[in-house]
């Protein structure tokens, strides 16, 4: 990609960052139009929250991804086929298959124990060295006690190189996006929404018991998820609190006028002068 | 997509300026130049020019209620009751009208005539004095100003507040607005808040609030009384809505944000990625 390009698309990137998270899709349908030439840099680059689908064989639902999309059919991870039908759509192998469908199981688990509800996928794809896969989450609340509506959704993408017979190493790359429009009539129309996305690599054992591909993939995407959950509400929804108690203070004093707090205020400064200062932040 | 791969739809010029626009208006506080940046190289050159660009300037501030430094030093807000035109703004401290740059900010002495309705000059008067007060208290941050105006009998109050940080990947605002009809005997209030806050290192999360304040009807004998009693009512309102924030933060970590996603699971132990493990656990739970 020429520079020329490249700075479009950080421009875009940039973007994104100061964009409102609840209005991904909104704010990345703009970029597409005014940038129709880099639509698959864009697509790449660009993390939306996922789209769902039912499988009709099953009665099951699943999320929809490039990466199980043929034409503009969309493979199930539960029934190995695509809706709607193709003749002849990409499937993986057997083998692939195989793990794929304990992925799938395992994932199914693991979206019930921590969010005890939503759909989730798996799909796997052959590498020349390995093998890749996407772990896919989206959970969507109604009318919950705290949540008038809310969406949260995860997009984990694992790229396994066998490194020896007995390790191999994990590049997993994980998006997630959030948005919550808060159930509290003393906030009126509150929405917290957020956006973090972040990578990891690590190299593990590999063998047939507690260390298989899956149970190493599982592993890392849970720790990953939970940290980033963590972080989520302590370093940046947290962040919003101070940024906004740093505009307006909620004390109870009485107000005094304007010229006794200038006052008050220019003692305070001409102390401060005097004083090392680390930074502006609060 | 793979159907049209050789063929590019392009939107027209117009369309393209639509999405900008769009882009600029939903700024976070602060970053709008940031984002017209960006925007303008996403563009044809010169599409976005500077005239179109400060008129998305000047919606964009008149809706947030934008705090800006007046010819008489006095920082005062660009909202749109006090607007004379699109340039040309009222400091309501002074009286005095001034000319404003939307894009750069900077503000200049003009001697249009105001627009301002005098008819309840005493109120009005009473009450910006009053809400000066108020912002020293209650706002910390020096990028805060009360603009009160009059037009068409009705007194319109605004109060703005901004902090941004951007070297430090944050920015926020506080605003509201406030409208005071007039009927026989009463003065009716009502208005809204809005709140928005950006915290951007290595992310991208924003609270977004917007709301409206209960409605109230009062009684005065005094210009002095009139302003106290809306003060009150502001300082009442605002204060509700940020201790219902407070309230909301206290309580995200377990409540709000546990409805989404759980911290651990019921049994506070990690998953066992275990196919046998996750089966054998399905069937006790049947």
């Amino acid at each position: 990609l020429t520079s020329f390009i490249m700075d479009k698309i950080s421009c875009s990137l940039a973007l994104m960052r100061r964009l409102p998270p609840n209005k991904i899709e909104q704010s990345l349908s703009g970029l597409l139009n005014l940038l129709p030439e880099e639509t698959d840099e864009l697509l790449q680059r660009v993390d939306q929250p996922l789209e769902e689908a039912q499988d009709p064989d099953s009665g099951r639902a699943y999320l929809l991804c490039d990466y199980n999309r043929d034409g503009d059919s969309y493979r199930s991870p539960w029934t190995n086929k695509y809706f709607p039908p193709l003749e002849d759509g990409f499937l993986p192998s057997e083998k692939l298959r195989a793990m794929e469908i304990e992925a799938n199981e395992l994932f199914d688990s693991y979206r019930e124990l921590y969010f005890e509800g939503g759909t989730s996928s798996v799909y796997l794809w052959d590498l020349p060295n390995g093998f890749a896969g996407c772990f896919l989450i989206k959970k969507s609340v109604q009318n919950n006690r705290f949540v008038n509506s809310g969406c949260w959704d995860s997009i984990h993408v694992v790229e396994v190189v066998n490194t020896s017979p007995n390790s191999a190493s994990y590049k997993l790359t994980t998006t997630v996006m959030l948005s919550m429009s808060v159930a509290k009539e003393q906030v009126g129309n509150t929405n917290m929404s957020g956006s973090l996305t972040r990578q990891v690599e690590s190299t593990c054992t590999l063998d047939n018991a507690d260390n298989t591909h899956l149970a190493n993939i599982g592993r890392l995407i849970e720790e990953q998820e939970s940290d980033m959950r963590s972080n989520m509400n302590e370093l940046y929804i947290l962040k919003t609190r101070e940024v906004v108690n740093s505009i307006r203070t909620n004390s109870d004093g009485p107000i005094q006028s304007a010229s006794h707090v200038a006052t008050l205020n220019a003692a305070v400064s001409g102390h401060g002068k005097s004083r090392k200062v680390d930074s502006e932040g609060i | 997509m793979s159907d049209e791969e050789n063929e590019v739809e392009e939107i027209t010029d117009e369309e393209k300026l639509q999405i900008a626009q769009h882009f600029l208006l939903s700024s976070p506080p602060g970053q709008f130049q940031e984002i017209l940046s960006d925007v303008r190289k996403l563009l044809p050159d010169g599409l976005l020019g500077e005239p179109l660009a400060a008129g998305i300037a000047r919606a964009y501030n008149t809706k947030t209620n934008k705090v800006v430094s007046a010819p008489s030093g006095n920082k005062v807000v660009l909202a749109s009751a006090g607007e004379i035109d699109p340039t040309h703004y009222v400091d309501s401290k002074t009286g005095a009208p001034f000319a404003v740059d939307h894009l750069s900010l900077t503000t200049l002495e003009d001697s249009s005539p105001s627009n301002q309705d005098s008819s309840r000059e005493g109120e009005r008067a009473a009450l910006q004095s009053a809400l000066d007060d108020y912002v020293a208290s209650r706002f910390v941050t020096e990028t805060a100003a009360a603009g009160v105006f009059c037009r068409d009998g009705n007194i319109i109050a605004v109060v703005s507040g901004e902090r941004p940080n951007l070297r430090n990947f944050w920015s926020g605002k506080w605003t509201s607005s406030w409208n005071i009809t007039f009927s026989p005997g009463q003065a009716t209030i009502s208005g809204d808040i809005k709140v928005h806050a950006h915290y951007f290192e290595d992310g991208n999360v924003q609270l977004q609030t917007t709301k409206q304040a209960p409605s109230t009807s009062f009684t005065y004998s005094s210009e002095g009384e009139f302003a106290s009693q809306i003060v009150s009512h502001i300082n009442a309102s605002e204060g509700d809505l940020q201790g219902g924030l407070e309230d909301m933060y206290a309580n995200m970590n377990d409540e709000t944000f546990r409805a989404m996603r759980r911290i651990m699971p019921v049994k506070r132990t990690k998953m066992e990625w275990n196919v046998n493990s996750v089966r054998m656990n399905r069937q006790v739970r049947k």
